[in-house]
C-alpha cells in the first residue's frame, strides 16, 4: 500500500471537483436567498403600499358618498322645515297668525332693544353708472342752460 | 458519463443566459430605444390615470336667521357601456320602466358598437337609487349601466323668494351656472373654483384628491317669515283685485337691507324650465313702470328742500295748468280750489305738482331727481337690474312738457327697488341707504359681514322730517286712509298710473301702488305694494293701500314692533 502524505490528501480533498461545485452552488444559493429576501421584502412593501392606496381610494369614494348623503339629508330637512309645511302644521294644531291687538308687550328694564347697525362712511350721492361722457354732457347742459 | 452531464448542464446554463439576455435586451429596447416607446408609455398612462376636474360644492344660501333657502342634492348621469352589457334585453326593459323610455331605443343603445352611450342627464336621485339597489341585490342584470353623480341645486321652499334667488342651470360644458337674482349676481362666489388634477387608477400611485376652493355660503338679509307673509298677501291681493300680477318690496330704510321681495306670477326654481319664465324674471329690479302719484313724494321733497314751499304754503287749484304747450289736469279732472301743500298731497293734485316743478325749473328739478337716483341703477346686488328712464333736458326725446308730467310720475320710468330706495331717504332723515340683499358671507371659516352704506343725502334732515309729518297727515285725512294701521303712525302715498301705449295712455288699465313706511318716528320698514292692471278697481287707494295695511298689520308682529303708545311708554320720560 502506497504511503500518502497527509498534505497531499488535504490538497486532493480541496481540489476535488465536487467540492468546488458545492462551493459554487452554495454561493449561488446564498445569492438566490438574498434575492429572495429582497424580493420578498419588495413584495411585502409593494402589497402594503397597494393596500394603503386602495384604502385611500376607498376613503375618498366614501368621503364623496358621505358628502352627497349629507347634502341629501340637509335638503330633506330643509324640505320638512318649509314655511308652507310649518304653517299648515301650525294651523292643524289650532294656531293662528297673531294680530297686533293680540300681542301683549311687557317692559323689561335694560332689555337690549334692537337698533340699526351704524352705517359705513358714505360716498357722495353720485349716480352709480354715470360715465365720463354723461358727466361732460351734464356739465355742458348746466353751463349753457340746455333745455 | 460525468463529463457528459457537465456538458449538458453548461449548455442549459448558456441557453438560459441567452434567453435572459434577450429578455433584458428587449426590456431595454422598449424602455429606451424602440420607436414604440411612446405608444407603450401612453398605454400605461391611459390605463393608470386620467385627468379630472375636481369641482367644489356650490355654496348654500340662507336667510337672515340661518334658514336654508338653497342647497345641493345629487342627481345622476345615466349611461351605458355596451361592451360591458351582458343582457341587453333586461337592461332595456328595466331602464324603460324606470325612465319611461322606449325599449327599442334602449336596446339599440345597449347593443351599440360605441364604447359609451349617454342615456339621460339628469336622472333623479330616486331613480338612481332604485337602479343601484337592483344592481346591488342582483335583482336585475344591469352590467354596463353606469351612474355618475352630478351636483344638483335644490330650493326647499320651491317658489319662495324665487325672483330674489334666481336659479342654477347647466351651461354647454355641463357646468352649473347661476342665472338671475342672487345666484346670478354672486355666481363666482357661490361656485368656488375647480381644480384640475389627475385621478390615479392604480392603487400604488393613489393620492389624496386635491381640494378645490369651496363655494361661499351666503346669508341674505331676507327674512323667510316676512317673505312668506309677503308672498301670501300678494297672491291674495292679485286674486282679490283681479290683477295681472304685482310686486311687493319690504326694506329696512335705516340700513337698506331688503327684508322681502316678491312678485306675481312666480315660478319654481327647482323646475324653472317647466314653463316660460316671467319677463322680467324679477320685476322688483328688472321691471320699469311709470310710478304715477307715488312719485309726488320726490317732487314735494325737492320743493321743500330748495325752500320753494312750506307745508302751509297756499295753492289755488284751478284744475288746469299748461306746461310746454301741454295741458295738465288732476286725476279726477276737477278743480280743488284753495288748499296748501298738505292738501296737494292729500288730494294728490297733478296740477299742484306740475306748478312746483315748473317753479323749480328743469335744472333744479332734475338735479334732485338724479340725487334720488332716478334713471340710474341702484347697484343692488341682484342680477339683471335696469336703470329705469328719466328724460332730461338735452335728450332728443325730452320736451318742456315733461317737466310738468314728470312731477306727478308720468313720462318717467322707475323700478320698484329704485322708488323704494329714493323714498327711503324721506323715511330715514334724508339719508338714502344702499339697498342690498347680502348680509354675510362665510367661506372656509372666514366670515365677512356686509356693512350698511350710505348711498346719498338727497335732502336735508329737516326736509325729511317736515315731509314725514305732511305725508302722515295727508294719509290720515286723504284718499289713502285704507292704508292706516291702528296703533302705528304710518306715512305714505298712493299711486294710480295709467299705462303708456303707443300714441298715449290706456285709461282703462292702471298700475295701482302704495308706498309707505313706519313707525314714522323710528322707521323699521318701508313697503311698496304694486298691483298690475287690477280689474276690481283701478285706484291704488282702493287696492294697493288696503293690501299695504293687511301686510303691515302682520309685519309689525313678525318684526316685533310695539305700537306707538307702548314704544313711547317703554322709552320713558
Amino acid at each position: 500500500m502506497q504511503n500518502l502524505h497527509p498534505n497531499a490528501l488535504i490538497r486532493a480533498f480541496r481540489q476535488a471537483p465536487w467540492r468546488q461545485q458545492t462551493q459554487i452552488l452554495a454561493a449561488l444559493s446564498i445569492g438566490l436567498l438574498v434575492l429572495l429576501v429582497v424580493g420578498g421584502l419588495y413584495l411585502t412593501v409593494a402589497s402594503r403600499a397597494g393596500n394603503a392606496g386602495r384604502d385611500l381610494q376607498d376613503y375618498e369614494a366614501r368621503k364623496s358618498e358621505l358628502i352627497r348623503e349629507n347634502d341629501r339629508l340637509r335638503a330633506q330637512l330643509a324640505e320638512l322645515r318649509t314655511m308652507t309645511r310649518m304653517a299648515n302644521r301650525a294651523l292643524e294644531l289650532g294656531f293662528a297668525p297673531a294680530q297686533p291687538d293680540q300681542v301683549r308687550y311687557v317692559a323689561v328694564p335694560d332689555y337690549p332693544y334692537p337698533t340699526a347697525p351704524a352705517a359705513a362712511q358714505a360716498p357722495e350721492a353720485a349716480p352709480q353708472d354715470e360715465s365720463p361722457i354723461d358727466w361732460l354732457a351734464q356739465t355742458l347742459r348746466q353751463l349753457f342752460g340746455g333745455g | 458519463m460525468q463529463a457528459t452531464v457537465f456538458v449538458r448542464l453548461r449548455l442549459i446554463l448558456i441557453g438560459l443566459a441567452l434567453v435572459t439576455g434577450l429578455v433584458v435586451f428587449q426590456l431595454l429596447r422598449i424602455e429606451f430605444g424602440a420607436a414604440s416607446v411612446g405608444y407603450f408609455r401612453g398605454l400605461t398612462e391611459t390605463i393608470s390615470e386620467r385627468p379630472r376636474e375636481f369641482a367644489p360644492a356650490r355654496g348654500r344660501i340662507f336667510d337672515r336667521d340661518g334658514e336654508l333657502l338653497a342647497t345641493n342634492d345629487v342627481q345622476y348621469e345615466l349611461s351605458i357601456s355596451p361592451p360591458n352589457v351582458t343582457d341587453a334585453d333586461e337592461v332595456a326593459e328595466v331602464l324603460s320602466d324606470l325612465l319611461a323610455m322606449s325599449v327599442t331605443e334602449l336596446r339599440a343603445a345597449a347593443e351599440s358598437d360605441a364604447p359609451y352611450v349617454l342615456v339621460r342627464r339628469p336622472v333623479s336621485a330616486e331613480v338612481g337609487d332604485q337602479i343601484k339597489q337592483l344592481r346591488e341585490t342582483g335583482a336585475a342584470a344591469l352590467n354596463g349601466v353606469d351612474l355618475t353623480p352630478i351636483p344638483h341645486r335644490v330650493y326647499p321652499g320651491h317658489s319662495l323668494s324665487a325672483q330674489a334667488l334666481g336659479f342654477v342651470g347647466y351651461n354647454d360644458s355641463g357646468k352649473q351656472v347661476g342665472y338671475f337674482g342672487v345666484e346670478g349676481f354672486y355666481n363666482d362666489w357661490l361656485s368656488g373654483r375647480a381644480v384640475q388634477g389627475v385621478e390615479q387608477m392604480v392603487p400604488f400611485n393613489a393620492q389624496l384628491d386635491p381640494v378645490p376652493d369651496q363655494g361661499a355660503d351666503l346669508h341674505l338679509t331676507l327674512d323667510r317669515d316676512i317673505q312668506f307673509l309677503v308672498e301670501g298677501v300678494l297672491a291674495s291681493a292679485v286674486q282679490r283685485y283681479g290683477a295681472e300680477g304685482g310686486t311687493i318690496l319690504v326694506m329696512d330704510p335705516r340700513t337698506g337691507e331688503i327684508l322681502a321681495m316678491a312678485s306675481a306670477p312666480t315660478y319654481d326654481p327647482n323646475n324653472y324650465s317647466a314653463g316660460p319664465l316671467p319677463n322680467p324674471q324679477n320685476p322688483a329690479v328688472g321691471g320699469q313702470y311709470e310710478p304715477g302719484s307715488t312719485f309726488k313724494i320726490l317732487t314735494m321733497a325737492a320743493a321743500l328742500d330748495v325752500g320753494l314751499v312750506q307745508p302751509e304754503t297756499p295753492f289755488h287749484d284751478t284744475g288746469y295748468i299748461e306746461v310746454g304747450g301741454w295741458g295738465i289736469r288732476n286725476w279726477d279732472g276737477g278743480a280743488w280750489g284753495a288748499t296748501d301743500m298738505v292738501g296737494c298731497l292729500r288730494h294728490s293734485l297733478n296740477v299742484c305738482m306740475a306748478a312746483l316743478s315748473t317753479q323749480m325749473g328743469p335744472t333744479t328739478f332734475y338735479n334732485y331727481m338724479a340725487a334720488f337716483g332716478i334713471g340710474h341703477r341702484t347697484n343692488v346686488d341682484l342680477a339683471a337690474e335696469v336703470p329705469g328712464r328719466l328724460k332730461v333736458p338735452g335728450d332728443t326725446d325730452w320736451y318742456e312738457s315733461d317737466l310738468g308730467t314728470n312731477a306727478f310720475g308720468q313720462g318717467v320710468a322707475v323700478t320698484p327697488i329704485q322708488l323704494v330706495t329714493a323714498v327711503s331717504a324721506v323715511a330715514n332723515g334724508g339719508v338714502m341707504m344702499q339697498p342690498h340683499i347680502l348680509r354675510r358671507v362665510e367661506n372656509g371659516g372666514q366670515v365677512h359681514a356686509t356693512q350698511p352704506q350710505v348711498l346719498g343725502r338727497p335732502i336735508r334732515p329737516e326736509t325729511a322730517a317736515t315731509l314725514n309729518q305732511m305725508l302722515t297727515q295727508s294719509l290720515a285725512q286723504g284718499e289713502g286712509d285704507q292704508a292706516l294701521v291702528p296703533g302705528y303712525k304710518i306715512a305714505g302715498k298712493t299711486g294710480t298710473a295709467e299705462i303708456p301705449i303707443p300714441g298715449g295712455y290706456d285709461r282703462r288699465q292702471t298700475i295701482a301702488s302704495f308706498i309707505g313706511w313706519g313707525p314714522v318716528d323710528d322707521p323699521r320698514f318701508i313697503v311698496l305694494v304694486k298691483l298690475d292692471k287690477p280689474s276690481a278697481s283701478i285706484w291704488g287707494s282702493e287696492t294697493a293701500a288696503p293690501t299695504f295695511a293687511e301686510l303691515v298689520r302682520r309685519l309689525v308682529v313678525l318684526m316685533r314692533i310695539p305700537p306707538d303708545e307702548v314704544r313711547a311708554a317703554l322709552s320713558g320720560p
